[in-house]
């Protein structure tokens, strides 16, 4: 019992062997990092764009704003971009002077904002869960004397913060947020880059064409909803001659 | 300070442990076998020795602020990062007991684990939403320098192995290099009132998080340890 004693004391002692002073100093830095949601698009295009019908030709074949618009994408998150056409009513152009009496009740002035029709270079890669005839509007300007219906027609609504449905067209992500299907990743046109070769643009740059197709008589034959609906004026009808307005945002949100 | 408390505690206890009756014994015995493996895991323990002079008179003097924000507003300092350039200054004054004074210095880093954050992110303080992950600890980049680039890797941005409690040695040689040598890893007994070069140290900070993570409010913090080397 002794010897265990001993062994005890000697390993108590030992233990207090370091608590003498000895050199030991600390000092702490605490670092904060603060990353922000950035959603940045910038926007290249003419402040109005107009379409001026005074031949038989464009009402024909229509006219067609090729690269009217340039849009381009940074972000830190993942993002859906979509565009949506929009007035007061949210389903027919705003018309601002109408020219002639118009007397004749087959002179309509509500001309559905599906009209304008929109074509982007660069398709969409994030579309996987779309459920829509289209997912973009990459689809090429058809002739004028084929019907394309609602083919191209920008999606509409009368609050254009309301996000299209998986069933219309984005023209980046889609509705949903399932990882690499329904959301572009974080990334810049600044520094994404495509394949040599592949004639793309990456998948955070977008050149815009716009078109509008009156027809004779100019009842708008490839206006529809995205299900391909057609909204045209009916047989007999015709557009009233006048000035129209619409608007068309462009809305870079995060994946939801 | 919170591991020199230890110390005492424990040393008190063992002694108090060890000098009760007979039947105290082999619990003094186990207590002594399960406090010492503790004291060799705990950061910036005290080593075994008094070759150098104990706090104050050995010290580290930090300069700069103790809190630094690195706010991620725009896209470009997304991708390009954002450097906070000599964000901390120490300076040294090791006192020596006897002609073995030697030390070392190291920064560890600390996550917060008693926040539940996994050991190798940082500790999230606030979510904005979205997708993306939570940036780990090896994000952190340091640079460590100073007049004679003394510190190992000195001038070169490192990284922390993204566990918590991880370290990057500043300072730390088997052998005593002398003040004055104006070499790397000058070690020895010696101050940056006499040594500026050798015994200040720089250090920068920078975080270059690309476009991963999920947009939120982090934190980490560091702790730089001065400590007499055996």
């Amino acid at each position: 019992m002794k010897t265990i004693k001993r062994i005890a004391l000697a390993l108590t002692m030992m233990s207090a062997l370091p608590s003498f002073a000895q050199l030991q100093d600390e000092k702490n830095v605490t670092i904060t990092m603060d990353l922000q949601p950035i959603l940045q698009l910038n926007m290249t295009t003419a402040d109005q764009v107009n379409f001026v019908f005074d031949d038989i030709g464009s009402y024909y074949g229509g006219l067609i704003r090729y690269g009217a618009t340039t849009l381009k994408v940074s972000a830190s998150v993942t993002w859906d971009l979509y565009a949506v056409g929009t007035s007061t009513n949210g389903t027919s152009w705003d018309q601002q002077v109408k020219y002639g009496s118009a007397a004749n009740p087959n002179a309509i002035d509500a001309l559905p904002l599906s009209a304008l029709e929109l074509h982007q270079r660069g398709a969409n890669n994030f579309d996987a869960n779309a459920t829509g005839a289209q997912t973009d509007y990459s689809a090429q300007f058809s002739p004028a004397q084929t019907a394309a219906v609602g083919v191209n027609s920008i999606y509409t609504n009368a609050n254009p913060y309301i996000a299209p449905t998986a069933a219309d067209k984005y023209i980046q992500g889609h509705k949903g947020t399932v990882s690499a299907q329904d959301g572009a990743p974080g990334g810049s046109y600044l520094t994404a880059t495509t394949a040599a070769g592949s004639g793309n643009i990456s998948d955070y740059m977008f050149v815009i064409d716009y078109r509008i197709l009156p027809g004779l008589p100019a009842v708008f034959p490839n206006a529809g909803d995205n299900a391909g609906t057609s909204q045209s004026l009916t047989a007999g009808q015709y557009a009233q001659p006048g000035v129209y307005s619409m608007n068309v945002k462009y809305v870079l949100l995060e994946d939801q | 300070m919170s591991f020199h408390i230890y110390t005492v505690l424990y040393n008190r206890a063992g002694a108090i442990f060890c000098s009760g009756p007979v039947t105290f014994f082999i619990r003094c015995i186990i207590s002594v076998i399960l406090l010492v493996p503790l004291k060799g895991i705990a950061q910036c323990g005290p080593p075994p020795a008094s070759n150098c002079q104990p706090f104050p008179a050995s010290s580290i003097l930090l300069s700069g602020n103790n809190n630094h924000d690195f706010v991620f507003d725009s896209f470009s300092k997304y991708i390009n990062g954002i450097t906070i350039s000599g964000a901390t200054q120490l300076r040294l004054t090791v006192l020596p007991n006897n002609a073995s004074c030697k030390w070392k210095l190291r920064v560890y880093v600390d996550n917060n684990p008693s926040a539940a954050t996994p050991v190798n992110e940082w500790e999230t303080l606030s979510n904005y939403g979205g997708t993306g992950t939570v940036p780990l600890i090896d994000l952190l980049e340091v640079k460590i320098y100073n007049g004679c680039n003394t510190p190992l890797n000195s001038g070169v941005f490192q990284n922390f192995t993204p566990v918590n409690g991880s370290f990057i040695d500043i300072i730390k040689d088997i052998v005593i290099i002398p003040a004055g040598s104006c070499t790397s890893n000058v070690n020895g007994a010696g101050s940056y009132l006499t040594n500026y070069k050798e015994y200040s140290f720089t250090i920068d900070y920078r975080l270059k998080p690309g476009l991963v993570y999920k947009a939120g409010g982090y934190q980490l913090s560091l702790r730089f340890c001065l400590v007499e080397d055996v």
